[in-house]
């Protein structure tokens, strides 16, 4: 699996165009559901996932192969899917200010409850009011829970995607939980 | 607004457990290769257009130079064709020969 791993990065770094192929498609859906679930919207979740494979591709010769590929392209991925959002908060804050000041509508919508579709019909109810409160949570607390619980990752492999301490992780975990009884519960 | 009870709230935060991946767009390997394609392209163009301003000043200058040195070199020639034009000696001589305006006469 590694000398597998290691052949497949120095074939990227070769610009090799089948080894980007295999990347993408033994990568696609990691990114793309870890994204998804950060935007909560599935057309930007495609975009920002590609945006992570052509960053893959244009600084794969800086990767010094000191963390599985898969972490760093989970790290790729969550700076990505976090940049998009802070974007659309100032993008957002800039709309207002500007319908202060014109006559035109610069209001950007907000979208309605994101529905995933990997979730039970039984449980989308639940789901929606979940990822409603998931957005209030700060970003450390918030990308911990979803690698933990949705993407299925241990304490110790989501501390070396945060690149942080296990102990941290622990504490983000539990916060974040915390955090969701309180922002359900005063929903 | 409705409101949660402990047990509910339990219940929405294991609502995720069990959540089966989504799946990306079946063309997702095209786009994405399209998209790199007209990043390639934009970057090309960008490249060439780098030096936009230093290409614009230059541009502007050599026409505004272009210019004055054609309307200079226009203004001497008018100056001299008015010039010759203004001391016609022979059509004068010529003409006043042929009408014989240069003898004397008595009258």
């Amino acid at each position: 699996m590694i000398l597998k791993e290691t052949k497949l990065i120095k074939d990227l770094q070769q610009k090799s165009e089948s080894a980007f192929k295999e990347l993408v498609d033994s990568y696609q859906k990691m990114v793309y559901n870890t994204v998804l679930v950060i935007v909560q919207q599935e057309q930007e979740a495609e975009d920002i996932a590609q945006e992570v494979f052509i960053q893959v591709y244009m600084s794969i010769d800086g990767f010094r192969q000191d963390a599985k590929l898969s972490t760093w392209i989970y790290r790729i991925a969550t700076t990505k899917a976090l940049d998009w959002e802070r974007k659309k908060k100032t993008k957002k804050r800039f709309g207002k200010i500007l319908s202060f000041f014109s006559n035109e509508d610069e209001r950007v919508y907000e979208a309605v409850d994101f529905d995933h579709p990997g979730i039970q019909l039984e449980k989308k109810e639940q789901a929606n009011v979940l990822f409603k409160a998931l957005k209030k949570l700060p970003d450390n607390q918030r990308i911990a829970f979803i690698l933990i619980k949705m993407e299925g990752l241990n304490y110790q492999e989501t501390s070396e995607v945060m690149n942080t301490s296990l102990k941290a992780i622990e504490a983000y975990m539990h916060r974040a939980k915390i955090n969701l009884q309180k922002i359900i519960g005063n929903q | 607004m409705k409101k949660f009870y402990s047990e509910e709230i339990d219940q929405i935060i294991q609502s995720i457990d069990g959540i089966e991946q989504a799946e990306p767009s079946a063309f997702f390997y095209n786009k994405l290769m399209h998209k790199m394609q007209q990043k390639r392209i934009q970057k090309q163009y960008s490249f060439i257009f780098q030096f936009k301003p230093l290409l614009v000043i230059a541009s502007l200058s050599l026409l505004v130079f272009i210019n004055a040195f054609m309307l200079i070199k226009q203004t001497d020639q008018s100056h001299q064709t008015i010039a010759n034009k203004s001391i016609p000696t022979n059509t004068v001589y010529d003409f006043s020969e042929d009408y014989q305006l240069n003898t004397t006469t008595n009258y």
